[in-house]
């Protein structure tokens, strides 16, 4: 069962050989840090995504631990180097283990 | 010592009691400190930060005796994000460590603390080769303002740190 979170991403679809191509990312939750009060007083329990992580024709890249210290609606902007023909395959984790992905293909001109 | 507290992640989050209160008590303090984290920030924080939000200097010196072993250094890693944060809820970053990424010599990983936010610990990130350039651009909380360090460790073991001073208008924690 996958997160209900709708990740977006913006990377090129081409790259020349070796070229580094830029991939932003960015996806929609409260990233409740668990400090927080409702307006009845109570505190919202605490609920993040915990890791993000892009991996490129199955070889990581990058690996992102995120704390509760990240703002909502996480952001990244990181960079690749684009050497083969192959599907780039985004992945965010919360606590409770459910994971949510985003493939991006991109095509060696 | 140092290189089996530095080898821990700083992503796990395990609660640190930073011993001793102010009444002599035991209790953990309200600030949670990750371990690798708590002693990063003391690491640098003692050479860099003249206050720090542990329960008392003496801790933190004495975790800046046991990490250190000159093993961080000013240098190669840059933070890049503004010295006013208008919205401690939203505060842009930006994180550049300008060293190769080749096979045998790369920037395996980047750890982000925030030293007066109740969880100093933001993030960490690793890296590999593939990544091309060991950069990271985020947007992260700030509870108030205070000293945000950037700590990369590259593949060889050594460590580098840049760090920023932020003013916070309006704290992002727990608003």
């Amino acid at each position: 069962m996958a997160l209900k979170i709708t990740p977006r991403l913006k990377a090129p679809a081409t790259a020349k050989q070796g070229e580094i191509i830029e991939i932003k990312t960015i996806v929609n939750h409260p990233m409740e840090n668990g400090l927080r009060r409702d307006l009845e007083g109570r505190l919202v329990p605490r609920n993040i995504l915990r890791r993000f992580s892009c991996h490129y024709d199955g070889r990581k890249v990058l690996d992102v631990m995120l704390e509760p210290s990240i703002a909502a609606n996480p952001y990244f902007g990181f960079f690749l180097k684009a050497d083969r023909s192959g599907s780039i395959l985004l992945r965010w984790e919360d606590e409770s283990g459910q994971t949510e992905s985003l493939e991006h293909v991109i095509t060696i001109e | 010592m140092a290189a089996v507290l530095l080898g821990r992640k700083v992503g796990q989050f395990y609660p640190m009691n930073m011993s001793a209160n102010h009444d002599g008590s035991s209790q953990p303090t309200r600030r949670r400190l990750v371990m690798v984290g708590g002693t990063l920030v003391a690491g640098f924080a003692a050479a860099l930060i003249p206050r720090l939000s542990f329960a008392t200097p003496e801790e933190a010196r004495r975790l800046l005796e046991q990490l250190t072993a000159g093993r961080v250094k000013f240098g190669k890693i840059k933070l890049d994000m503004s010295s006013i944060a208008e919205n401690g809820a939203l505060v842009p970053i930006a994180i550049k460590v300008d060293h190769p990424m080749t096979e045998e010599d790369y920037v395996a990983a980047v750890y982000l603390i925030a030293e007066r936010n109740p969880f100093p610990s933001i993030l960490t990130a690793t890296f590999t080769p593939l990544s091309g350039r060991a950069e990271l651009q985020t947007r992260i909380r700030l509870a108030e303002s205070q000293k945000v360090a950037a700590v990369a460790r590259l593949a060889d073991g050594t460590f580098w740190v840049a760090e920023q001073s932020v003013e916070v208008t309006v704290g992002g924690c727990v608003n």
